[in-house]
């Protein structure tokens, strides 16, 4: 019977951490584009009566992948990850589709504006960054870079 | 048998590197890997770095070796170039081909296919300049590429000049492959032969290349391989449309007319590219061409199609499912499908290995053979 508790726990949490999962879509110069992906996402959106809050949803930089390991690194290093290893979303506010939040990359923080729909028990989520705004520089590796704006999806179940 | 082997020499006949499947690694376009924006020919530096980092496997490196360090020696020479200038690159490809093996129409034979070297000047403050360009041994000295054409031992399949003044505009000039559809690696494709936009269809022409936000666009006017007698040149005009949708999928449409002293073809396909994320990829095409003889004016439309998948299941590995059709006269109702999977990997930077099996299957009651097969072994190395 605990083994059963403990097998039936397990497969929940597993099923509760999938839904959760950020996706930025980062656009190529001069041509396609990647997604850099991590489902390790620590924090929890709360339901009210109005909509949606967060106090404060962070991701691990170095536990985001992109498909290619080389890549992996480059991105690390550009996020700055040895200085500043979190990429968090705070002060998350929403209602009726739209949210407000502040995101901090790099050690900036940057507020930025949110549409969102939900799914189910998922609140999928939508908004644009621009890398300058948190003192990135513009990167390039042997003559393919990446555009400023990149698109942020996040999926997240909550409570 | 010198026929024969002659033939499959020359429809099998593949070029260096151009893969659409590379879609599944987020590439919609060939310019960001390759000199040519319309693919095959020389890598450039990025190419190179995907190639030793993303498509081929680490399996054989130990863990101290880094990506970095893969990336640095997927140079020319196992280094990273000291100057900005010049590019070389080598290839070698050999094939084991076995047709309809174990039965009494078998042969089999090792081919080399291709070795030939690779070379491209970048000029201009911002490498605006490049002139490229290949020469290599041909693989059927005993007969001639093209139509009109000498025999030669060794020859040039592409080389010429571009200028692009902007990341969005480029303009190139010389012998070069025919743009139109989906640039596939098989050059027996049913898709590449009837459009006559084969390995050895290469033409001297103008091609124009947009590339902006979603849209990719190339235009050619061509006048024919100069080196044919006058009347064989394939005189004409292509362009390709593609669009990115969904941020990572392509698709496109392709139209191709040309014509030389014996016959007028014109040639139209939509084709896409899915990117089925981890490096894995759907591709498809299908499109309809007409010829029509100049003598007697008989003409005939033929309708094909393509469908392949690539599935990655790790890194250095990929596994192929090639279905192809091909009505060849579309009034008529025989028709052929060619069916069969393959695997292609590459076990470390600068090899590729790679096994095809085609069952092709005329469905005619004309016909009384209708099956026939093919087993490919291919090797590939590049410096």
């Amino acid at each position: 019977m605990k083994l059963l508790i403990l097998t039936l726990t397990l497969i929940f949490s597993l099923t509760t951490w999938a839904k959760n999962n950020v996706n930025i879509h980062v656009t190529l110069t001069p041509a396609g584009s990647f997604n850099a992906v991590t489902d390790k996402v620590r924090g929890k959106i709360v339901k009210t009566d109005t909509g949606f809050t967060a106090k404060r949803i962070e991701v691990n930089i170095q536990n985001i992948k992109t498909g290619i390991d080389l890549r992996d690194e480059h991105f690390w290093e550009h996020l700055n990850a040895k200085t500043h290893s979190k990429a968090t979303l705070t002060e998350l506010k929403g209602s009726n589709g739209n949210a407000t939040a502040i995101l901090q990359v790099n050690g900036v923080k940057v507020p930025v504006s949110i549409t969102y729909q939900e799914n189910g028990d998922v609140v999928d989520a939508n908004f644009k960054v621009k890398a300058s705004d948190f003192k990135l520089p513009p990167k390039s590796y042997l003559g393919v870079g990446v555009s400023d704006e990149v698109n942020i999806n996040v999926k997240m179940g909550y409570k | 048998m010198k026929t024969v082997i002659g033939f499959f020499l020359l429809i099998f006949s593949i070029e260096s590197w151009g893969y659409e499947n590379f879609i599944g690694h987020g590439y919609t376009s060939y310019l960001n890997c390759h000199y040519n924006p319309f693919g095959g020919g020389q890598l450039n530096d990025y190419g190179r770095a995907v190639s030793a980092t993303a498509i081929s496997s680490r399996e054989l490196y130990p863990d101290s070796v880094s990506e970095e360090q893969l990336a640095y020696v997927s140079g020319f020479l196992f280094r990273k170039p000291k100057q900005d200038i010049l590019r070389l690159q080598a290839n070698y490809r050999g094939f084991s081909l076995y047709n309809n093996p174990n039965s009494e129409n078998e042969t089999k034979r090792w081919m080399t296919m291709q070795s030939d070297i690779r070379g491209t000047l970048q000029l201009g403050k911002n490498k605006e300049w490049i002139i490229s360009g290949e020469y290599g041994r041909s693989p059927v000295q005993d007969f001639p590429l093209q139509e009109g054409l000498e025999k030669q031992d060794y020859y040039s399949r592409s080389y010429y000049v571009g200028y692009r003044p902007t990341p969005n505009f480029g303009i190139y000039a010389g012998l070069m492959d025919k743009v139109y559809g989906l640039r596939l690696i098989e050059h027996i494709a049913f898709s590449r032969q009837n459009p006559r936009v084969s390995q050895n269809d290469t033409t001297h022409g103008v091609t124009t290349h947009f590339i902006k936000d979603q849209w990719e666009i190339g235009l050619q006017g061509f006048v024919g391989h100069l080196d044919q007698e006058a009347p064989y040149r394939m005189k004409g005009g292509s362009f390709k449309i593609d669009r990115t949708i969904g941020g990572i999928h392509r698709i496109g449409i392709s139209a191709l007319t040309q014509k030389n002293d014996f016959q007028r073809i014109n040639s139209a396909s939509i084709h896409g590219k899915l990117n089925l994320k981890e490096g894995s990829a759907l591709l498809a095409e299908i499109g309809q061409t007409s010829k029509k003889a100049s003598g007697n004016g008989i003409s005939q439309d033929t309708r094909y199609g393509l469908l392949q998948t690539y599935l990655r299941p790790w890194r250095g590995v990929y596994f192929l499912t090639n279905i192809e059709y091909q009505k060849l006269n579309i009034h008529q109702d025989d028709y052929i499908i060619r069916f069969g999977p393959g695997l292609q990997i590459f076990p470390i930077q600068r090899m590729e290995l790679r096994a095809d099996l085609y069952n092709t299957r005329n469905f005619s009651k004309d016909n009384t053979r209708k099956d026939n097969w093919l087993f490919l072994l291919q090797t590939h190395f590049w410096l």
